[in-house]
């Protein structure tokens, strides 16, 4: 907090020379600010703070990383550059807790590494330049590349769409013989609710459906165990 | 000055370290100082308010540059002077229709009728609504005038009066040499003075 102003604020080490003149048309300058400054009352409207609290609970944690992470979304290199030197500068200068500063830490290496990464692939081409038996090597890996991966492209958009048109009907004609065909083969009037477990093995219905249903004659019981609970289910309906 | 800020160093670290309520009570302590700033330069307590809380949430998001090196609410202060400033530059000037036969004046400094009738239409029993409105008037110029000065001038005066920092606050909110500051808080002064002489608004 500051008082009123006094022209002797303006002197002392690393002060302004002024004349009584100037002192006086200072003075008479910081009177008339004053006079505006006194004007105003100190008010503040009680949800002010609620307020402002609402509004930073929109926001993201105020993190370095989190800065420049929100900048890279949003593909803003200029913020995304500024939010580094923030950091940078955060880490590297002096005065701010060590907590603030080890916020800014990720941020820092990620730059080291960009710095890093950059300054080995410049080395690495200055010495590939230099060296006349490395290029040989380079061009031969480089050339197969992109030749094996051009036409990959081309057919495998030809391949993807068929199948997808034949795979899809391929399961409904395996599914619907099993179903009909085998039940019927057997010609046993109760397995006919027996037709559930045989979509469960529709994938495998063309292979298993002679070993595996050899045992489920066995299961007849079952629907008979069902009939029998049925009546008694209608026999309690009745009995109410 | 204060050279440290304990308690905002504390409570800046507690926000950093993931405990966004730990805001509130830097928001709590300086918001009387921030939003009593932007009225001083803006005259109007709702805008105020506007700017202050966007000074807040901009403080928020920058917080981790905060060097910790001064007290936070200087810092914060410096924040919301220039948004402010930056609110008041973007003011058009206001045609003002005098009904007493004078002819429309612009902007918002120099409107004598409709200033006088409103003034005399509000202004509470007991009070002079003539001198009320001169007042009102002379505040008003003396904004304008600090609104218009060159920077770094304005920021310097308007920190100094309005943000009611002192000097050696504003070198370090502003990371310039203390003699720099006092330089720039002489010549903005001087300045001042000449501009409201030259509208007429001080002799």
């Amino acid at each position: 907090m500051s008082g009123p102003f006094r022209p002797a604020e303006l002197g002392g080490r690393d002060g302004v020379e002024s004349t009584a003149v100037e002192q006086a048309d200072l003075l008479a300058t910081a009177r008339e600010i004053e006079a505006v400054v006194a004007a105003v009352g100190i008010g503040v409207s009680e949800a002010f703070v609620d307020r402002v609290m609402a509004a930073v609970g929109a926001e993201p944690l105020p993190l370095p990383m989190t800065a420049a992470g929100r900048a890279a979304r949003r593909g803003r290199p200029a913020a995304f550059a500024l939010a580094l030197a923030d950091a940078w500068r955060t880490f590297w200068s002096g005065g701010r807790p060590l907590a603030v500063r080890l916020r800014a830490l990720p941020v820092v290496l990620v730059l080291v590494l960009l710095v890093g990464t950059a300054g080995g692939l410049a080395a690495a081409g200055a010495f590939g330049l230099l060296g006349p038996s490395t290029p040989t090597p380079s061009l031969h890996v480089g050339s197969p590349v992109p030749s094996v991966t051009a036409p990959g492209p081309t057919p495998r958009p030809e391949e993807s769409t068929e199948p997808e048109r034949s795979a899809s009907p391929e399961p409904t004609d395996k599914a619907e013989p099993s179903e009909s065909s085998r039940p019927g083969d057997e010609g046993q009037p109760t397995p006919t609710p027996r037709p559930t477990p045989a979509p469960h093995g529709t994938a495998r219905a063309t292979e298993k459906p002679e070993p595996t249903e050899t045992p489920e004659p066995t299961e007849t019981p079952e629907p008979g165990d069902d009939d029998a609970g049925g009546p008694g289910g209608g026999g309690s309906g009745s009995g109410g | 000055m204060a050279p440290d800020d304990p308690v905002g160093r504390a409570a800046v670290e507690a926000v950093l370290g993931g405990d966004r309520d730990a805001f509130r009570i830097l928001v709590e302590r300086e918001a009387p100082g921030v939003v009593r700033a932007c009225h001083r330069i803006l005259g109007d307590p709702h805008e105020a308010e506007d700017v202050a809380q966007e000074a807040f949430v901009t403080a928020y998001r920058s917080l981790s540059t905060w060097r910790a090196d001064g007290p936070f609410g200087a810092w914060l202060t410096r924040i919301a002077v220039r948004l402010a400033l930056r609110q008041a530059a973007r003011r058009r000037p206001v045609a003002w229709i005098d009904p007493l036969g004078g002819s429309a004046t612009a902007a918002s400094s120099s409107r004598p009728g409709a200033a006088s009738v409103v003034q005399s239409l509000v202004a509470p029993a007991g009070h002079d609504p003539a001198i009320a409105a001169e007042r009102g008037e002379r505040e008003a110029a003396v904004r304008a005038a600090v609104a218009a000065l060159d920077e770094p001038y304005r920021e310097v005066v308007a920190l100094r009066f309005f943000g009611e920092l002192s000097l050696a606050e504003i070198a370090t909110a502003s990371d310039r040499p203390i003699g720099t500051v006092k330089t720039h808080l002489h010549r903005g002064l001087l300045r001042l003075r000449a501009a409201l002489i030259a509208a007429g608004d001080i002799r």
